[in-house]
């Protein structure tokens, strides 16, 4: 085809771009309409051959390297051996860490399976750990282990502990259980209280299997221990009065008492053992004040340990009664109460299933829990024989009732008619990392839901307003309960409409702090699809937002 | 560029009597810079490859990336190169009219690659994906954004040549100076067909 140094016919350019324009339409074929017999290897690889060979077409015939000086293709070349030798370098220096590390790879794959969830399926095994809120083992598999009652089937006679302590990984996990035992104190607590304690919760061994059984209320305890360890670990944020700091930190003296004599859910003296052993996350409403913050595991303390400073908080502050009839929380009781693998989020669940808990005598006060209308408490309701365990809460020799087992007191709400499943299991993979599992979000940083969105339903054009914060994501200063949010909520227009108005219920309706707004009516898919395609930006949903009348 | 013919018409031709190599200079110049855009465009293009679906947030590039478009406007920039040849070859035969007519279809297309790019950005922001949103956000961005800037200054320069054809009329002489611009446009046309496939293509295989 050459005609002289630069004769060259424009013939061979039309051929060019008539082969350069096919071949992208192949490329875009073979993507688009991928051959039957043609694996995915098969398509890139014919993807990365046919873009290498416009690539050398251009090269080749529109910069004329085909015949121009050979010094011009040396030094693109020579560009390309390096450029091309440092992109392998890098992809190389990066990835070849990830393919070694297939855990970190499987992070990377589980988040991205999360938003594509409009695409494709959840993993089994990720779906599992969304339903048991973090805790270690799916739901199923907790539904399949024995019971408190059965502990005794699977755990080591007590004798054998006394000498050759056989070393569990279970209660490694669960913290030294046995330092009551040994007598050695744990003054110091750590300075991070691990949040799930007993991951794998085959209960630690019980140190005693039954022998808890009847016996006459006994007020007694050790009053020089529970004064010790309220002192060391409690008393710098409950304050050495109990009074606590009110709007930050909850009062013990009076409150201890009255959630002792709560009757509901649980009992009010299983829920003390489990907020020790487990912690508490989440709004609590105490004396008229609410509280939102996180009340750190201490299962770290021994069974004595924190049956005492239990007690303490119930009946040891100075000016505080103990309440009628009280009978002290013992270390076997603690002891029997570990290894349920309990979260601090699902702590206030139980919470809130205590029912009214009574005011305390003197001031003039405000049930602590909420209703049992939002009783159906988020995820544990839909997943869980709940009608199992007939929850003997109030004697004290089964102490442990499951969080799940007790929620079939709760009756459904008002207005659940949407996929409260759904909805909890897309707030926990797309939402709780930032506004956190409960909904509360973090004062200055995510601002909350519970609460704030059913405030923003309650609005004239709140309810359409919710679904653009969804679809179309929100960007700048927004100020909720006097907290100023400068930062960017994306747009998950990805999730089906099923999700979204799911998640967007959830918000509503499915925190256990909050609860549903009157006369609550879910957002169902067809509005969600309604509202699509509209191209706002984040920007403009923002001043959607600054349109609405807000309280 | 001068217009003084006597030196620098064809620079390294006529006046080449200092010089090691008979090569044009300015032609040297352009392969020794686009050596250096493909280390540029290798690490941009390999950062994005190292990121890829690490993103913790959505949106992720199958939420977003519209391969009909895309294929379009790649078909629009390889045809552009095409108008290239056509014109660089028109001003050898020192047929100007031809010259100005493809040197102007050049810069029409590549304008019309970049319109597609705003539309695609302005969507991909209204869709969530920012610059500072994820990482794919991030890499995307910067890689596209770079290129386009490419694009960019490349019809600039065009439309330049085009209208400098206007104020002192060029003959065949010039090529050289349309043959550099030519091999910009070119380059800036392979980039893209790795872009296409590496960031387009392969996240739907």
């Amino acid at each position: 085809m050459a005609h002289g140094k630069h004769g060259g016919g424009v013939g061979i350019y039309v051929i060019v771009a008539l082969v350069l324009g096919a071949i992208t339409y192949v490329e875009f074929a073979i993507v688009e309409w991928p051959p039957a017999f043609m694996s995915s290897g098969w398509v890139l690889f014919w993807l990365i051959a046919l873009s290498l060979v416009k690539f050398f077409l251009v090269i080749w015939f529109f910069m004329h390297l085909k015949d121009d000086d050979k010094l011009y293709t040396g030094f693109f070349s020579s560009g390309m051996v390096i450029g091309m030798g440092t992109f392998v370098a890098l992809v190389f220096m990066f990835l070849l860490p990830r393919a070694v590390a297939p855990v970190i790879a499987d992070v990377g794959e589980a988040r991205h399976a999360g938003g594509y969830a409009a695409h494709g399926e959840l993993p089994a095994d990720v779906l599992a750990n969304i339903a048991t809120d973090g805790a270690s083992r799916p739901r199923a598999q907790q539904a399949g282990t024995p019971r408190p009652a059965d502990r005794t089937l699977v755990v080591t006679p007590p004798a054998a502990r006394t000498d050759g302590f056989e070393v569990r990984l279970d209660d490694l996990w669960a913290g030294p259980a046995s330092v009551a035992e040994t007598g050695i104190a744990d003054p110091e607590p750590p300075a991070v209280a691990a949040e799930e304690p007993a991951p794998e919760a085959e209960p630690a061994a019980p140190s005693e299997p039954a022998p808890i059984l009847a016996r006459d209320a006994d007020p007694t305890f050790d009053r020089a221990l529970g004064a010790q360890v309220y002192a060391a670990n409690c008393a710098a944020c409950h304050q050495a009065s109990g009074a606590g700091l009110p709007g930050v930190f909850p009062p013990l003296a009076g409150h201890g008492g009255d959630l002792y004599r709560a009757e509901g859910g649980i009992g009010g003296r299983q829920y003390l053992v489990d907020v020790m052993l487990y912690g508490l996350q989440g709004a609590i409403t105490v004396g008229g004040a609410t509280y939102n913050g996180l009340m750190p595991a201490w299962a770290q303390l021994g069974d004595e340990q924190i049956a005492a400073v239990i007690n303490h908080t119930v009946a040891g502050f100075d000016g505080v009664d103990a309440p009628d009839g009280f009978d002290a929380i013992r270390p076997e009781e603690v002891a029997a109460s570990r290894g349920q693998g309990l979260t601090a989020t699902q702590v206030l669940e139980l919470r809130a299933q205590l029912g009214d808990i009574p005011p305390p005598a003197a001031a003039a006060p405000e049930p602590s829990a909420e209703p049992a209308t939002e009783a159906p408490a988020t995820e544990a309701t839909d997943t869980e024989p709940a009608t199992e365990a007939p929850a003997t809460e109030a004697t004290d020799t089964e102490p442990a009732t499951e969080a799940p087992a007790t929620e079939a007191a709760a009756p459904a709400g008002p207005d659940p008619t949407y996929d409260r499943a759904l909805g909890t299991e897309v707030y926990a993979a797309s939402c709780a990392a930032c506004h956190q599992l409960t909904g509360a979000g973090l004062p200055g940083v995510f601002p909350p839901l519970a609460g704030h969105a059913a405030d923003l339903y309650a609005v004239e054009g709140g309810r359409a307003f919710l679904i653009d914060v969804m679809l179309y994501g929100l960007q700048g200063a927004i100020t909720v309960d006097g907290f100023t949010y400068n930062g960017l909520m994306p747009a998950w227009a990805h999730l089906t409409d099923a999700q979204v108005s799911a998640v967007l219920n959830h918000t509503l309706a499915g925190f256990p702090s909050a609860p549903a707004p009157d006369g609550f009516d879910a957002i169902r898919p067809e509005e969600v699809a309604a509202q699509r395609g509209r191209g706002l930006t984040s920007a403009q949903v923002l001043e959607l937002r600054q349109a609405l009348e807000l309280p | 560029m001068s217009a003084a013919p006597a030196t620098a018409v064809v620079p390294g031709m006529e006046s080449g009597h200092y010089r090691s190599s008979k090569l044009p200079d300015i032609k040297l110049l352009m392969w020794v810079f686009l050596a250096s855009d493909v280390m540029f465009f290798g690490s941009l293009i390999g950062t994005y490859l190292v990121y890829k679906d690490r993103s913790l947030v959505g949106p992720y590039p199958a939420d977003v990336l519209d391969i009909p478009l895309t294929t379009v406007s790649t078909f629009v920039l390889l045809m552009s190169s095409f108008l290239m040849v056509l014109a660089l070859h028109a001003l050898r035969q020192d047929q100007i009219r031809q010259f100005r007519l493809w040197t102007f279809g050049v810069a029409f297309f590549g304008a019309i690659f970049l319109g597609f790019q705003v539309y695609e950005f302005a969507h991909f922001v209204d869709l969530g994906l920012t610059l500072q949103g994820n990482l794919f956000g991030t890499t995307f961005y910067v890689l596209t954004g770079t290129h386009g800037v490419h694009v960019t200054i490349g019809v600039i320069w065009l439309l330049s040549i085009l209208i400098h054809s206007y104020v002192k009329p060029w003959t065949s002489k010039d090529e050289v100076y349309l043959e550099v611009a030519g091999l910009y446009w070119h380059f800036v046309d392979i980039v893209w067909i790795v872009i296409f496939t590496v960031v387009y293509l392969v996240e739907f295989v």
